[in-house]
């Protein structure tokens, strides 16, 4: 399937048209987080003000250097899975168009995609030195304690696949189902 | 013992282990994307995972920014002090932190305070084996919290599974194994398999194989058929590597076994995602590198 240019401006225009299997390539800035670090994203949004379109990068970065000469070395997705209720409840508060993750999310996610106009975008996990190249510019969104900050990066061509389009169509189901199957019939044979 | 020598390679170890992955596993996920069909999701993936381990080498930064935990394995000679090598290695991942090659990945279990040099309770880990040996045998494996997650034990005869304490039980284990990683998006991955031993030494044992190079059979012969049939099984699931399809979501499968009780049957699991950091090196007792491994 051809690849798509996307930048997050043009995303509410365009979201409706990613279908699941689609590979994008996605310019602009989003939001950095993953795991505990949700609870601080999701307190630092309800502070922000505007109507700005909101992409979540369930993921990490490493930031080096001081404010104004910052530089990302590296930027990666973290499986999901285990944070669905987490990400689910911020699409529920907040304008999210887009979440860009790693793995599967489950029926919830797909719930919550189709009831807010979402895209869940699956990522190819540890490549962190390649994405760290599509980086622009990277600032602080929001740090508090022991918590992994919340970072706000500009990126350019960061690639990723529609796994969940805004009809809540969930790729990762299909799958699922046709690999269960799979393992039930080879369960059956013996080495 | 000379403690600069030995800190100053200990942290170059570190520093090839977080941004350089080792050739067999490269050449592994050369292999696996021959399997997928041109222009395909999975071999879509299979190029950004390549491309990511090109990256890090040329820009000398970590392939993941989650550098996992990271575990030393040392074959040292009778007598070597290893209270001196631990200390070394504290030193050498504290440093590694501050350069940046290492994320702040260790906390307390309790309160979530990180531990800004990533020394903390028994963390990194650190396995000593003492031997007739002139030289030092030392190779770092970095594990990811997610890899870390998919790993599984089984006790033997499995009711859900439905098979018993036998080959064909181990191979369903893993199998199965393989199908629930299939959320996170790991793949393609490698499994670590030990058949026997308890709870705790079948753990350990498991891990001890990402110490084998992928593709490097059993020297068991039934254990080698194992492998490989579990690898063909794992082809026809439909998993791929991002867990969406295609045939790629195991680049290997390695398989040893521990003694065991009658009464017990454990088949222990443990899983490795695609980025699979794992480095060596042989050292002269001072600390010299003799040669890199891997």
């Amino acid at each position: 399937m051809k690849t798509v240019e996307v930048t997050v401006d043009a995303l509410r225009e365009r979201k409706d048209q990613l279908r699941t299997g689609q590979r994008v390539r996605l310019s602009g800035n989003l939001l950095v987080s993953h795991g505990d670090s949700l609870r601080l994203l999701e307190s630092a949004l309800a502070e922000v003000e505007g109507d700005r379109t909101l992409v979540l990068y369930h993921g990490s970065a490493l930031v080096k250097g001081r404010e104004g000469a910052r530089k990302v070395s590296s930027l990666g997705p973290a499986s999901c899975h285990r944070y669905e209720s987490l990400l689910v409840r911020i699409l529920n508060l907040f304008p999210v168009s887009m979440v860009i993750g790693q793995g599967a999310m489950g029926d919830a996610m797909s719930e919550a995609c189709a009831a807010r106009g979402c895209v869940y975008l699956q990522a190819v996990g540890n490549t962190g030195a390649l994405n760290a190249g599509r980086t622009v510019a990277a600032e602080l969104f929001a740090e508090n304690g022991d918590a992994d900050p919340v970072w706000q990066l500009e990126v350019s061509g960061l690639e990723a696949v529609v796994s969940i389009d805004s009809c809540g169509r969930n790729q990762f189901r299909r799958a699922k189902t046709r690999a269960t199957r799979q393992l039930k019939a080879l369960l059956k044979e013996r080495f | 013992m000379r403690r600069s020598y030995w800190e100053k390679n200990i942290f170059e170890l570190i520093r090839r282990t977080s941004t350089s992955m080792p050739a067999d596993v490269e050449n592994a996920i050369r292999k696996t994307r021959r399997l997928e069909a041109a222009g395909s999701q999975a071999q879509w993936a299979l190029d950004e995972m390549l491309a990511g381990i090109r990256a890090a080498r040329e820009s000398d930064t970590p392939l993941c920014p989650d550098t996992g935990a990271l575990a030393f394995y040392f074959r040292v000679p009778v007598g070597f002090d290893t209270n001196a090598l631990a200390a070394v290695v504290r030193a050498a991942v504290s440093r590694a932190t501050r350069a940046g090659y290492l994320s702040q990945n260790t906390l307390d279990a309790i309160s979530g305070a990180r531990y800004p040099t990533n020394i903390g309770h028994e963390l990194p880990a650190m396995y000593f084996d003492q031997g007739g040996r002139k030289n030092v045998d030392v190779r770092l494996v970095m594990k990811s919290a997610a890899s870390e997650n998919e790993g599984s034990q089984f006790s033997l005869p499995c009711r859900d599974l439905g098979v018993d304490s036998d080959l064909n039980g181990v191979r369903a284990c893993a199998l199965e194994t393989v199908a629930r990683a299939q959320r996170s998006g790991l793949g393609p991955g490698v499994l670590g398999i030990c058949i026997g031993g308890d709870r705790s030494s079948g753990q350990a044992h498991a891990r001890g194989q990402f110490l084998r190079k992928v593709g490097e059979r059993s020297r068991v012969r039934l254990l080698s058929r194992l492998e490989d049939r579990i690898l063909k099984d794992v082809r026809k699931l439909d998993i791929g590597p991002i867990g969406s399809g295609g045939k790629s979501a195991l680049l290997g499968v390695n398989i040893d076994s521990l003694s065991r009780l009658p009464g017990s049957y454990f088949v222990t699991i443990s899983y490795m995602g695609w980025a699979f950091r794992r480095r060596g090196a042989v050292m002269g007792p001072e600390g010299g590198v003799h040669r890199w491994l891997y």
